[in-house]
């Protein structure tokens, strides 16, 4: 079990320096803007020793490499700044909003998931039938429609119509139906695409001969050898591609007026929010960095190949 | 004479575009012995192997004959039978040791699971594959068994098959080229493994090859393939010393003398026959120094010349049709 | 006459052919915009405004009383030129970087998968809204930051491709020839990197055309009065119960484009390299 934990310690290791590079990204954005954030952040009347005393608490009157160990430093004590617009903590505003957008992406990687893998299994094992040319065909119109139409639609249909669900905003699990079903289901047709070319690509190869030959049962080759296997590179890839999810969660919640961080962090660039933005941009990241860690353990504990490297 | 275990009459296999891969074969496997079935590659050797445990995949279809295993056709079994009937009674190894196990589990779980199948306890699989790596001589059974084909070598996969395929005691082993992909100084190893075991099996083996050497240390009986169809079966010194067909003397003609043993095919001059054209008669016609008009008019049919020496050559007289 | 058949079987598969048509729909409704739209895009006419469908008004009005469908006959021209833009700026910096860290490998290499895995690991929305809040909202800050967040992905498989084709004699003799590392590339790996390069390209656009959108929808893009169907989308949100044609037809129009690109990309991927994976 060693070098599970050595493959682990390694990953670890570059998720923590990805996330560095993300601050560095961030913070050069930063320095690239027009005048600096103390003076977007405090109105004229301020004397000139207040705006003195807050660049010298955030270090912004030292050169730019030693601004960024201190604006680092602030970071990762939790310390974001307070919003320019609601004047609130940016650190408390984002812990508000974390948890729904935590349960939307959630939602919907779990809808993704449990339907990408089993349609487009059925789509390899029924190759080139009805079912499976039906199944492209709708994957590739999913796959063109872009989340927020998706997002109209379905509001229109379940929820003007005839008032199955809530427009928008967050009153309980029966609200997280829709934005789920919207951020979920555009992703789907990479998953499923993946899924069905990678099983079709199992089935090739010799071992499940040998399994047949073994007498193992249709069924049971085709999921302990054929999806079992196939769920390597699915699986990686599904975690690969929470980055996109995510991002989808920040348009989808506009649309559903979801009380999440998508929606505080367009509040933040519509009304130029630096502090909210970083805020909101550094949480993603790490979000994403441990996703993608995520994703490496199990494609790690799927595959004992990668173990070895 | 014993009866047959495995009776194999009129096989024949075809893919899309009318590419007949197997035309008509028949021949028969006594229990015990073993039965090498040799020829070029192309010539339908592993997919009538594959055929025989109805593991020919679309676009390819058997479309005639019967597959006889001890009183039962194979080829009108349902599935689920047929599922009973692989691994259980007969086994299959492959050609690349590498490709034939599944990366992602251990190789000891691969031989347990055949095992499990037959409703046998985890722990008592478990126990009997370790006793069936110690019979294929892989040192440290216990410890071993928690490996992955990745980390054991290309040989030692190859004891790792023959083992998962024997140990159900299967009456019939088809060996699809076992040692090919294996360098030259572990095949011996594998052969005197599989001839060992067979004895202490009693098991019938149908052994598929081009490789002659593999022929004169295992074979009991020879069939020879060209193009889709078996041209002549024999016992082992026959077909090594009185070959009577003209693609059997040829090859023979190829082998090197003093090294018999270790010689391989070597290509006689022309090229195999398309399978995708319907052909008038003899497929050996275009190759066959001998040929004449009445060759390439019709198919020479399968005569017994001697008692076990089966030909199928018009030049080959004597002996009455074989059914 | 091998290409010629391939693309008659690609005719013959009618999704291929559908995919066509419905892109030859968009390009033409883009470039013939003004002589089929009844309104000017910015045309305004309170007295209309919010109205359903009807002879005047095809896909109906906004709430200044704007025809949508002429807006979503100018919007075409925005839609395919930004998504276009991206494009070719996603593929020089992708292919670029690609080929140098294929060909050179090394630290080269590290450097730039490292930059590769890093982009792949932020939310590229996220990142794309980051840029253009530091250029201003506008179309071609968009087609911009689309195009720094997307770059990765042709830098892999390029990568992948050059260092396959490395190993190749008539590269090596090249090499020993004493050609320098410009003329190989441009020679010998460029020429041999088209199919795949036209592939990738082709992929990318549709998918440009809709993260270019979902910006527009969130603002970033086109400004008012320009016609950007993300924009006009968004602005008939809140008309949802009321005016539902504000909001449904740019959808539409979007969704025809995308998979229109789509569907042509696949029949172009079969055509030119059915094997390669994307």
């Amino acid at each position: 079990m060693s070098d599970v934990a050595k493959y682990i310690l390694k990953r670890l290791l570059t998720g923590v320096l990805v996330v560095l590079c993300v601050t560095i990204i961030i913070f050069g954005i930063l320095q690239a803007m027009p005048g600096d954030p103390i003076d977007l952040m405090v109105d004229t009347r301020v004397s000139a020793e207040k705006v003195a005393e807050l660049k010298a608490r955030w270090g912004l009157d030292k050169p730019p490499v030693v601004q960024y160990f201190y604006w680092l430093s602030n970071i990762c004590r939790g310390d974001f700044g307070t919003s320019i617009s609601t004047k609130q903590e940016v650190l408390y505003l984002i812990q508000q909003r974390l948890p729904y957008t935590l349960m939307l992406t959630g939602a919907a990687m779990i809808i993704e998931y449990l339907l990408a893998i089993p349609l487009g299994l059925v789509a390899a094992v029924r190759r080139d039938g009805i079912l499976d040319k039906f199944l492209t065909v709708v994957m590739v119109v999913l796959w063109s429609m872009p989340a927020f139409w998706l997002g109209v639609l379905l509001i229109r249909q379940f929820a003007v119509k005839n008032s199955f669900f809530p427009i928008s905003g967050y009153s309980g699990l029966k609200s997280l139906v829709l934005p789920a079903l919207t951020l979920a289901l555009p992703s789907l047709a990479q998953i499923f695409r993946l899924t069905r070319s990678e099983v079709l690509d199992v089935m090739e190869e010799k071992h499940v001969e040998t399994a047949y030959a073994k007498g193992i049962s249709d069924k049971m080759v085709l999921v302990r050898h054929v999806l079992r296997n196939a769920l390597i590179p699915v699986t990686v890839t599904f975690f690969l591609n929470l980055p996109w999810l995510i991002g989808g969660a920040v348009v989808v919640e506009n649309v559903f007026g979801w009380p999440g961080m998508g929606q505080l962090l367009w509040k933040g660039i519509s009304k130029q929010d630096f502090p909210i933005v970083q805020g909101i941009v550094f949480v993603i990241a790490v979000l994403t960095v441990i996703c993608n860690l995520i994703g490496d353990i199990v494609s790690g504990i799927l595959d004992p190949r990668i173990r070895m490297e | 004479m014993e009866e047959n275990i495995l009776q194999v009459t009129d096989l024949s296999v075809s893919f899309s575009g009318g590419v007949q891969a197997v035309h008509g074969v028949s021949f028969g496997i006594r229990p015990g012995e073993t039965f090498a079935l040799v020829g070029e590659s192309g010539c339908g050797k592993s997919t009538t192997a594959r055929a025989i445990m109805r593991l020919i995949r679309a676009p390819g279809r058997i479309t005639g004959g019967q597959v006889i295993f001890q009183d039962r056709d194979l080829l009108g079994l349902s599935n689920r039978e047929m599922t009973r009937v692989r691994g259980r009674e007969i086994g299959m190894i492959f050609q690349n040791p590498l490709d034939s196990l599944n990366p992602v589990y251990t190789i000891g779980s691969q031989v347990a699971e055949g095992l499990i199948v037959d409703k046998m306890e985890k722990k008592e699989a478990w126990k009997l594959a370790a006793d069936m790596f110690r019979d294929v001589k892989i040192p440290d059974p216990e410890q071993r068994m928690k490996a992955y084909p990745h980390e054991i070598s290309g040989g030692m996969r190859q004891r790792v098959m023959i083992g998962m395929m024997l140990c159900r005691h299967p009456k019939l082993l088809i060996a699809d080229e076992p040692t090919t992909a294996l360098d030259v100084t572990i095949q011996a190893g594998i052969i005197e493994l599989m001839n060992d075991l067979r004895r202490k099996y009693n098991t019938a083996v149908l052994m598929i090859t081009h490789d002659f050497g593999i022929v004169a240390d295992m074979a009991d009986r020879v069939g020879v393939m060209y193009a889709g169809q078996l041209v002549e079966v024999a016992d082992v010194f026959t077909i090594f010393d009185e070959p009577l067909h003209p693609y059997t003397r040829l090859l023979m003609k190829a082998l090197p003398v003093i090294t018999k043993r270790e010689g391989r095919l070597v290509t006689i001059p022309g090229t195999v026959p398309d399978l995708s054209k319907q052909m008038e008669g003899c497929r050996f016609a275009d190759r066959c120094p001998d040929a004449t008009e009445a060759c390439r008019r019709s198919v020479p049919a399968m005569k017994e010349i001697e008692s076990g020496h089966l030909c199928a050559c018009h030049l080959v007289k004597g002996g009455p049709a074989h059914a | 006459m091998k290409k010629s058949r391939k693309l008659k079987l690609i005719l013959k598969k009618p999704l291929f052919l559908i995919g066509f048509l419905m892109m030859a729909v968009v390009i033409l409704a883009a470039i013939f915009a003004p002589q089929i739209a009844p309104h000017g895009y910015a045309e305004q006419n309170l007295a209309m405004k919010l109205q359903a469908p009807c002879a005047e008004f095809p896909l109906g009005t906004d709430r200044y009383g704007r025809c949508i469908f002429s807006r979503i006959l100018y919007g075409s021209r925005i839609a395919l030129k930004v998504g276009l833009v991206a494009v070719v700026i996603e593929s020089v910096i992708g292919v670029t970087l690609g080929i140098v860290a294929g060909y050179y490998g090394k630290k080269a290499d590290r450097v730039i998968m490292f930059v590769t895995d890093m982009i792949w690991s932020i939310p590229p929305i996220i990142l794309a809204m980051a840029i253009v809040l530091l250029l201003g909202p506008s179309a071609e800050n968009v087609a911009i930051s689309v195009a720094l967040v997307t770059w990765a992905q042709f830098t892999k498989i390029v990568r992948a491709k050059v260092q396959s084709m490395k190993e190749l004699s008539y590269i090596e003799a090249a090499r020993v020839y004493g050609e320098s590392d410009l003329q190989i590339i441009l020679r010998y790996i460029l020429p041999n990197l088209t199919s795949t390069i036209v592939i990738l390209t082709s992929l990318a656009l549709p998918s440009a055309i809709l993260s270019t959108t979902s910006m527009g929808f969130l603002g970033l893009g086109a400004q008012e009065p320009l016609p950007d169907w993300g924009m006009i989308l968004s602005s008939g949100i809140e008309f949802i119960k009321k005016a539902p044609w504000i909001s449904f037809w740019p959808g539409l129009a979007i969704v025809w484009t995308v998979l229109g690109f789509n569907l042509a990309a696949e029949g172009l991927k079969e055509l030119l390299d059915p094997r390669m994976k994307v």
